[in-house]
């Protein structure tokens, strides 16, 4: 019966990775393929889909979504920081409050706050030709609340009486700020800006209506072609954003060292 | 207070307090007065102007004159709509109800492996992730097209001599929908799993009971007020998506989020985008505070 059990439970984990897995494996298979049809067992491999990204149709707005992204993860981790050091350090019970405020754009659907942005940009005539402008604001917006958590979290985590010790040990406020606090918030920071990265590179629901001829992300031009056809080209493209984003979570992990905040229990 | 160290270092006293300190606790709000102005003007007024703009009339493509809940009426009237609402509900309750099922044996083997693999394993299912929605239903569109994966697989096998209609239909959709939320489902459930000590289970396990029994009578009344809110947060992502529903179900899968879409850049019926995006908002804040209610009595029964 337990042996049963046990094996019944092995499988279904091993099913179940191999279902998560799978749609990934096929972009790449299909990234490969050799002709316009796309083969679950190709005879043979060809790189010509990648020849493909490398032209204006899609290098412009991957190219647009990295700026934004870059642009995006700074502004939401200063944000981020400064809501978290307000929260952290106004020690009453208003700081709740103020916490609930801060993250209160998580309680709308991202798809409701992105036509609300279009209408109220629209409305006071910022709607074109401000290009990456209402993009970055718009997804600044739904990514301080993700900054300040993980910020917060980060100062709730470490030992306050540190900051207490270097004071009497006779360190300056700038030197307290420079040898103390900024290395205990380093793993905090890193998260921050990773994840806003990752999710302002993904994102879809605010892109979709802030997106305009000239500033439009990768995500909504693979959406926008994936409406009239599915051709390996866009499994190339999908599959260059997949690189670029886990080579840059490497190297910000290999500086930053936030992961182990990511499964540990707050 | 014998230790010197703890006058120097202890908390202010009182006159301190009342003074200065209070003007110091006002001064640390500072800081958050440019992410609270964001909020403010990026968040609350175009929430408060889309109320305004869902009781307009439509008028050609233009925001008419005048207040009106006729939005709001045709919304609870047309059969169109009323339709594309309870494929909403169904579709978010029945992946919500998936990934949770998903996640529960893949959650708990993170939670209790000691395997040296343990990080990889943790990296792989967080890595679905960092993909992005728009891959992964490009990979689901690949698997599921008439002469996509499944349909050469099963066609090559002889089991179907006809290909079967996956994409477009509604499961088709809870299968990518699914993909797309179960690193959410998995994540949440593996610190909960975290959460509940692994010699409780030892302990039913000492005293006689089966795996079955264990898991009925240790793990999963522990478990349950974890499993609720990652259901219930499962299905209000799933009510809101956009992207999968569009192009796994086609243009004849109405949700409420791909009707947004088109209401508000096809037919320029801002009014009606603005009353459907309101419905949503409060169907999803409803689902997300009976969730709250729920677990919060499941709770209160496990320790009560």
């Amino acid at each position: 019966m337990d042996r049963a059990l046990n094996i019944l439970f092995r499988v279904s984990v091993v099913a179940i990775f191999a279902f998560m897995l799978l749609p990934m494996l096929v972009v790449v298979i299909a990234s490969l393929a050799p002709t316009n049809q796309i083969e679950l067992v190709p005879d043979s491999l060809s790189l010509q889909w990648f020849g493909e990204v490398f032209t204006d149709r899609w290098l412009r707005p991957l190219q647009f979504s990295l700026e934004l992204a870059a642009l995006t993860s700074i502004c939401a981790t200063i944000l981020g920081l400064m809501g978290a050091f307000a929260v952290a350090y106004f020690r009453c019970p208003a700081n709740s409050v103020v916490m609930s405020f801060l993250l209160s754009p998580l309680s709308a659907p991202q798809i409701v706050v992105g036509i609300a942005l279009l209408q109220a940009f629209a409305m006071v005539s910022m709607h074109t030709g401000l290009g990456i402008v209402t993009l970055l604001l718009g997804h600044t917006l739904v990514m301080v609340p993700f900054t300040t958590r993980m910020i917060t979290n980060n100062i709730y985590s470490f030992d306050r009486t540190l900051q207490r010790a270097a004071s009497v040990l006779g360190a300056t406020r700038a030197q307290t700020l420079r040898y103390v606090i900024l290395p205990l918030l380093k793993p905090g920071l890193f998260a921050a800006i990773t994840f806003s990265f990752i999710l302002s590179f993904n994102n879809i629901p605010i892109s979709l209506f802030l997106s305009q001829p000239g500033a439009t992300t990768i995500s909504i031009a693979v959406i926008n072609y994936l409406e009239y056809r599915i051709d390996p080209a866009l499994a190339a493209v999908n599959v260059v954003c997949l690189v670029i984003i886990i080579v840059l979570v490497a190297v910000l992990e290999k500086i930053g060292k936030f992961s182990h905040t990511l499964y540990k229990r707050d | 207070m014998s230790d010197p160290a703890a006058v120097s270092l202890g908390e202010p006293k009182p006159a301190e307090r009342d003074g200065a300190g209070n003007r110091g606790r006002f001064l640390a709000l500072v800081p958050a007065m440019p992410p609270g102005l964001l909020i403010l003007l990026l968040f609350l007024f175009p929430m408060a102007l889309m109320v305004g703009i869902s009781l307009r009339p439509n008028d050609n493509g233009m925001i008419g004159e005048g207040f009106t809940l006729a939005n709001y009426g045709l919304f609870f009237s047309e059969s169109f709509y009323l339709r594309s609402f309870a494929l909403t509900l169904t579709m978010a309750a029945t992946v919500g109800a998936l990934v949770t099922i998903l996640a529960l044996p893949v959650s708990y083997f993170l939670a209790r492996t000691k395997s040296r693999w343990k990080t990889l394993f943790i990296l792989l299912s967080i890595a679905p992730e960092l993909a992005g929605a728009v891959l992964r239903t490009y990979g689901w569109l690949v698997i599921l097209e008439r002469d996509g994966v499944i349909n050469q697989f099963l066609m090559g096998l002889g089991i179907i001599s006809e290909p079967l209609q996956l994409l477009y239909s509604f499961w088709g959709v809870v299968i990518g929908m699914t993909h797309v939320l179960l690193p959410f489902g998995i994540l949440s459930l593996y610190t909960l799993f975290q959460g509940i000590d692994p010699n409780l289970e030892r302990a039913s396990a000492v005293l006689g009971a089966n795996r079955l029994r264990t898991i009925r009578s240790v793990l999963l009344p522990l478990a349950l007020p974890g499993i609720i809110s990652s259901a219930f947060l499962a299905f209000t992502l799933s009510a809101s998506a956009y992207a999968t529903p569009a192009l796994l179900g086609g243009s004849g899968f109405a949700v409420l989020a791909t009707l947004i879409y088109d209401e508000m850049l096809y037919l320029l019926n801002w009014p009606m985008a603005a009353a459907l995006a309101n419905i949503l908002f409060v169907v999803v804040v409803m689902i997300a505070f009976f969730g709250a209610r729920v677990e919060g009595r499941v709770n209160a029964k496990l320790h009560g």
